[in-house]
């Protein structure tokens, strides 16, 4: 059946859309129709009457205009700051009475559109962002869901702790995270961020405020933890923590993209790192990031992995890439583009005030700087690619050519997650693909502009072609909500799509939050 | 030069922002400032938000579109006519004295360091790498944040005169889990409410060199 077909006999309405994938599927219009609700003036009477604030000046609402991909663009009738979980519940309440779309955002940084309200409630979790208690002895955080990953490393590191995983682009929140995933250059060894959630405190869509883990209201967890904000708003978060450690790092460079990777799996697969990661300057310049908690994993990977694997030291790809270049004349601007990189980005890798005896003070610092200033732009357009471990060279290659087709300047990120067995349910409606058994693999296309404006239609293609491949392949994405839900049935399958299509019209009568998102 | 109109929302700015920090909420931020200017807000406007900023300068360092936030809150704040409250104490720069070789010797791990942010985050580059060396080499406590960002203390900000900083708290936040016996400030103004909510003795870095008997101006 395709997908069309498909779509015909869902209960879900087709969308209307623009340009559609190359492979017809149909794409989700770059902004959603905007709410025009008469009933504003009346829920937002209620929700006064209970003592919430509603900001509705332009100036207010305006801050929330875009998301970090700055493709899509909403404005809310009003914003609300999280004060508290009894402030949230009654939030929720009222908007199921008037059937007033809620979007809640912490960081805002989606890169699809999920976290910007086109008309209705944003909600802005960052009001909820204090540490509430540090267990020291059994190495568990409790902290309201608003907060940043960097505060609470911050707190955190007061103690010597540390968080356990956590995106490297450090002003994402930790409810967000937890709705998602969240991935490290750890996470091929601890999972993903949502894996260390021990239990939350959730404001459910009609506004009860539930506490869940594995044992307590568990069917609501299982849907909470990588559900996209389908399901609640998590107001409370306990996570797993550990010691902090510094970190001893080793870069090995590449020159092509297989043997790289498959090095990658290699190492996960062995175990014989703490850290491991790809990071690419196009296909020219490849980068295994290896690092180490301790010196004896250090001293254990040099002595038994280190021979195994096919990169080089600095100095000896230095010489390779010029002996290449120099035989390839014509690639002159593509050299050029590496070398001024390299300039650029080592010393950020590196940053002197930040290591201590050869060690890495604070990865959580230094990695999330160069992101954004290396990485980052004002679109973060980054579609990617989620597989499980037999797939995962041929979609890092596939979606290689897709970015050699349409940018002269790109990067890749590539890192592992281990999974586990006993989150399976977690994983359900999410990029973790079905098929993964022990790690899943994800890697992120992202094009470098280097000046050049591009125009949203060509990054929606762009997201698109990479999106196809996924198809092809018949694996998953870590960014298939908004812009790019129109993916998510040929990802997940009808049958899973409509059984939680139904458990949200259950838990969310109105369909008002984040109703944009999945369904 | 980077205005406000610049600004496109990446929240970098809040991570080290102790206006922020306190209210948990954006509309006190740069990001806030720039964002309620690019909707149409006027500084009168926002004269609250504004006159909570303690112009510490941390925002600037972290800004990746190089917005020279600090000087655009200082020209609103003048527009506000809030500026004419503020005393016009220029606060002196002991960097030179932080660099004599004696400090490394009369600091210790009990001491927690107090740099004063603004003169350090307006050399940053300069700076940094010093201060990092001489907190690895004596062991002692900084004021610094995970992004080697000075937390100021506040302590006769134009904020705090204002009552719309409360130092106090930021206080709080600044020695929370740091274990220490003493104080050294740069700054002389910090001295006494730091005494006070501590319960620790605090010495003016020049004072810390007399102790010993080094002869430093």
């Amino acid at each position: 059946m395709s997908l069309s077909e498909a779509a015909g006999h869902s209960s879900l309405p087709v969308d209307p859309v623009a340009a559609d994938a190359l492979i017809g599927i149909p794409r989700q219009q770059t902004n959603p129709s905007r709410w025009q609700g008469q009933q504003w003036p009346e829920f937002v009477q209620a929700v006064k009457k209970q003592g919430i604030e509603i900001r509705e000046q332009r100036a207010d609402t305006g801050i929330y205009a875009t998301d970090a991909g700055g493709l899509a663009y909403g404005m809310p009738h009003g914003v609300v700051v999280a004060g508290s979980a009894g402030q949230i519940a009654a939030l929720m309440k009222a908007a199921q009475q008037f059937a007033v779309p809620v979007t809640v955002r912490g960081g805002g940084l989606t890169t699809e559109g999920e976290s910007v309200a086109f008309g209705g409630v944003l909600l802005d979790m960052t009001g909820l962002s204090r540490v509430l208690h540090v267990d020291k002895k059994a190495l568990t955080v409790r902290t309201e869901a608003g907060i940043f990953w960097h505060h609470l490393a911050e707190v955190l590191r007061r103690d010597e702790l540390d968080y356990i995983s956590a995106p490297l682009n450090l002003s994402s929140s930790v409810g967000g995270t937890l709705g998602v995933g969240g991935i490290d250059v750890n996470s091929s060894k601890f999972g993903c961020s949502a894996d260390q959630a021990i239990s939350l405190q959730v404001v459910t869509p009609t506004g009860e405020i539930v506490e869940c883990s594995d044992d307590e209201n568990a069917e609501l967890f299982e849907r909470i933890i990588l559900g996209y904000g389908q399901f609640g708003i998590i107001t409370e978060a306990t996570l797993r923590i550990r010691s902090y450690t510094p970190l001893r790092m080793h870069y090995f460079y590449y020159a092509s993209l297989k043997p790289c990777v498959e090095d990658l799996l290699m190492l996960d697969a062995s175990q014989a790192c703490d850290y491991t990661g790809i990071l690419t300057m196009m296909d020219s310049a490849i980068t295994l990031l290896v690092a180490f908690d301790t010196d004896e994993r250090e001293a254990q990977f040099l002595a038994q992995a280190r021979p195994k694997l096919r990169g080089y030291g600095e100095l000896m790809f230095g010489l390779r890439l010029a002996a290449k270049f120099s035989w390839r004349p014509w690639k002159w601007k593509e050299a050029l583009f590496l070398l001024r990189r390299k300039r650029e980005l080592f010393p950020d890798l590196q940053p002197a005030h930040h290591m201590q005896d050869g060690k890495m003070l604070d990865r959580t610092v230094v990695f999330s700087r160069a992101v954004w200033k290396h990485w980052g732009d004002r679109h973060m357009v980054i579609p990617d690619l989620a597989t499980n471990r037999d797939k995962f060279i041929e979609a890092v290659e596939c979606g290689n050519t897709v970015c050699r087709k349409y940018f002269p300047y790109y990067t890749l990120y590539c890192v592992g997650i281990r999974l586990r067995d006993e989150h399976k349910a977690h994983y359900e409606l999410s990029s973790i693909p079905a098929d993964a058994e022990g790690w899943a693999y994800g890697c992120e296309f992202e094009p470098m502009y280097n000046g050049v404006e591009y125009s949203r239609d060509r990054l929606q293609s762009f997201k698109n072609e990479i999106y196809d491949v996924g198809v092809e392949l018949e694996t998953s994405y870590y960014r298939f909500g908004g812009m790019m839900k129109g993916y998510i049935r040929r990802a997940l399958g009808d049958e899973v799509v409509e059984r939680h299509l139904k458990l949200k019209q259950q838990a969310d009568p109105a369909m008002i939050l984040n109703r944009d998102v999945i369904f | 030069m980077a205005s406000f109109s610049d600004c496109y929302g990446c929240s970098l700015c809040l991570l080290s922002c102790p206006m922020w920090l306190q209210r948990r909420d954006v509309r006190f931020s740069p990001q806030g400032y720039a964002k309620a200017l690019q909707h149409g807000a006027d500084v009168v406007e926002m004269r609250e938000a504004l006159s909570a900023c303690i112009q510490c300068g941390a925002c600037d360092l972290l800004c990746p579109e190089k917005i020279d936030l600090t000087g655009l809150i200082a020209a609103a704040l003048q527009k506000t006519k809030l500026a004419e409250a503020a005393g016009d104490e220029a606060v002196s720069d002991c960097f030179a004295m932080s660099c004599d070789p004696a400090l490394l010797q009369n600091l210790g791990t009990d001491d927690l360091y107090i740099i004063e942010a603004s003169a350090f985050h307006a050399n940053h580059r300069q700076r940094v790498g010093h201060y990092e060396s001489l907190r690895q080499a004596t062991g002692c406590s900084m004021n610094l944040d995970l992004h080697r960002m000075a937390i100021a203390t506040g302590i006769g900000s134009l904020s705090e005169s204002l009552q719309s900083f409360d130092v106090k708290k930021q206080i709080q936040w600044l020695i929370q889990g740091r274990s220490f016996q003493r104080i050294i400030v740069e700054n002389p103004a910090d001295k006494t409410m730091l005494a006070q909510i501590t319960g620790k003795p605090v010495l003016h870095v020049s004072e810390l060199m007399k102790l010993n008997g080094s002869a430093h101006a």
